[in-house]
């Protein structure tokens, strides 16, 4: 026999306490691994998005709650386009706008030329020129039931669908584009973007170049990857705080199970860890019997509730509203933060009474009844 | 005369912050390979005594030196107990979970011994005591006896000089108390282990060869029949 079996033995003598146990941890870590899946599958989506088209970064207003508020004069686009090292700024409005029973429709108003060089695919039909033209996503025209050469209510503008594409970017898969005069007009916003894509010349930094922009057009904040995505969208930023906050909870809250477990079963073994101490089991060997109790128990929660925030995850996903919103990603950060948890519940739930166990002298713990 | 290998002097332990004096200047010699009965009425100081020696329990004053340690001043107990001391209770004390092999097992945790090879000795142990047939039984599947008997077995797990043992047929019938004295007294024999035994019974007493009489926390008087 080993410690280990000695471990897993004490844990099935109490089946329907451990089992509950772990049940209570699994839900935990279930949360945490699916809102980390969800927030790294945001993180990747804002990672494209942002580097759509081969820009290096996006330009859009300084104080913007969210990126959809966000509002740049074009005017100003040409200041962005002097600073040195720019090579080409391309404004964008990006709407979301209802069309039918889908209430997040993405518009967006693009340059026509640089369409194919934002990484879609036409399938058929071709890009929008000037004038009430649209180009549809492949998920977009499926749900609206229309193809090339039908006319599709945008915003409450008839626009004619010259085309279809794909993307690897899912809510550019739900959405469509059309040129941004149209886009400016359908939401009554002449002379306005969104946001603009910043290209950088081969031989400048795109660093040093977003700082001299920033400097020089104080109004606009530069956004290169989804770190820096909170500066204008405090959704994505709220998300990752819950994340983390839920993560701490699932710590405390299952700790106090995990402790609450093991100390009812370390009481009820009193005796007997007195037994072993009688017989020559140094106080070290009986904190370690008592810690990886506890560890074995949470890492049996942390392989259940990985699977069960995955199958979670899966589900939402297929709920219509969030199937064109949300690409979840699992990336081994998910996994590796729900096992720390895991751990850290582990230990700090045995912690005391492994050591409540170690401090008892053998005869105190053989008096016990 | 040959040496001591529990020494005893002036020995006192108290409870209750002093008010009760268990041992009460105990002086005593137990040889090597020495049998030994520790006799006397209940609260008398019997089992503190073997406590002690046992390093179960420290004392307040005294010399108390058990195999060549000073128990006062040793400061690995578990380590000395582990290989100096077997240690049978009145109450087995065995552990419900597992099975009589296993329960020898956890005796040999702390030594040399591979996996296997603790498997082995424990099953040469349990052969020793008669419950070879019975390794996979778990407590509450034995009798009184066999569980006495695989208690002996996890004392005898580290093949100790010395085996303490504290009423071991205080709750069994009379055959199966002589089944479990001739195992003791065999052990005695063969491998010249001291066997320091607390008992009321007069037979345990009949069969060792040094008895101690005990009254008030002090020894009263020894008797050596052989």
């Amino acid at each position: 026999m080993t410690l280990a079996v000695m471990v897993i033995k004490n844990l099935l003598r109490q089946q329907m306490r451990t089992l509950l146990t772990v049940i209570g941890i699994t839900v935990g870590i279930a949360t945490v691994v699916a809102l980390g899946s969800i927030t790294a599958g945001l993180a990747s989506t804002a990672d494209a998005f942002v580097s759509a088209g081969g820009a290096q970064f996006i330009i859009a207003q300084k104080g913007a709650a969210d990126l959809s508020f966000s509002r740049l004069e074009e005017s100003i686009l040409p200041r962005v386009a002097a600073v040195p090292g720019v090579q080409e700024v391309q404004g964008v409005q990006l709407e979301i706008v209802r069309v039918g029973s889908n209430p997040f429709f993405f518009l967006g108003g693009v340059n026509p030329q640089t369409l194919e060089s934002q990484g879609l695919k036409v399938l058929t039909g071709r890009i929008p020129r000037e004038g009430d033209e649209v180009i549809l996503g492949v998920d977009a025209a499926a749900d609206l039931g229309v193809s090339t050469g039908d006319s599709v209510e945008l915003g409450g503008q008839s626009l004619l669908v010259v085309g279809t594409y794909d993307s690897d970017v899912v809510w550019q898969r739900g959405g469509g584009f059309a040129p941004l005069s149209t886009v400016q007009r359908i939401v009554n916003r002449p002379g306005i973007v969104t946001l603009a894509y910043v290209t950088v010349e081969k031989t400048s930094s795109p660093d040093l170049v977003a700082k001299e922009i920033q400097q020089a057009v104080p109004e606009v904040v530069t956004i290169a990857d989804s770190s820096e995505y909170g500066q204008v969208d405090q959704g994505f930023t709220l998300i990752s705080a819950a994340s983390t906050a839920i993560s701490i909870l699932a710590v405390v809250i299952g700790g106090i199970g995990v402790m609450n477990t093991m100390v009812m079963a370390i009481f009820e073994r009193t005796r007997e860890i007195g037994v072993l101490r009688a017989i020559g089991w140094p106080p070290g060997r009986v904190l370690r019997m008592i810690l990886a109790e506890s560890v074995v128990l949470c890492l049996i929660a942390m392989l259940a509730g990985s699977l069960l925030g995955v199958a979670m995850v899966r589900m939402i996903t297929f709920l219509p509203t969030i199937s064109g919103l949300l690409v979840p990603a699992y990336p081994p950060q998910v996994f590796l933060r729900a096992l720390g948890v895991a751990l850290l519940v582990g230990l700090l739930g045995a912690i005391y009474p492994a050591i409540r166990a170690t401090r008892l002298t053998p005869m105190e713990a053989l008096r016990y009844e | 005369m040959s040496e001591a290998v529990i020494h005893l002097q002036g020995v006192v332990k108290t409870f209750e912050q002093g008010r009760l004096r268990a041992l009460d200047g105990v002086d005593l010699d137990i040889e090597a390979g020495d049998f030994v009965a520790i006799m006397g009425p209940s609260g008398c100081g019997k089992s503190t005594l073997l406590n002690t020696i046992a390093s179960l329990d420290s004392i307040d004053a005294g010399e108390l030196r058990v195999a060549g340690h000073d128990l006062r001043a040793e400061h690995h107990l578990d380590n000395f107990r582990a290989q100096e001391i077997g240690l049978v209770f009145q109450l087995d004390n065995l552990l419900p979970s597992f099975t009589a092999r296993e329960n020898v097992e956890t005796a040999m945790f702390g030594s040399s011994k591979s996996r296997s090879e603790r498997k082995a000795a424990a099953m040469e142990l349990l052969e020793f005591v008669g419950m070879g047939d019975r390794q996979h039984a778990r407590p509450a599947e034995l009798s009184g006896g066999e569980r006495q008997r695989v208690a002996v077995a996890r004392a005898l797990a580290n093949r100790p000089p010395i085996l303490l043992a504290d009423e071991p047929t205080g709750r069994l019938d009379s055959q199966t108390s002589e089944r479990v004295l001739d195992l003791l007294e065999s052990l005695h024999h063969e491998a010249g282990t001291t066997l320091v035994v607390v008992t009321h019974d007069p037979r345990v007493a009949a069969r060792a060869h040094h008895t101690v009489q005990m009254l008030d926390g002090k020894v009263t008087s020894e008797q050596f029949t052989h």
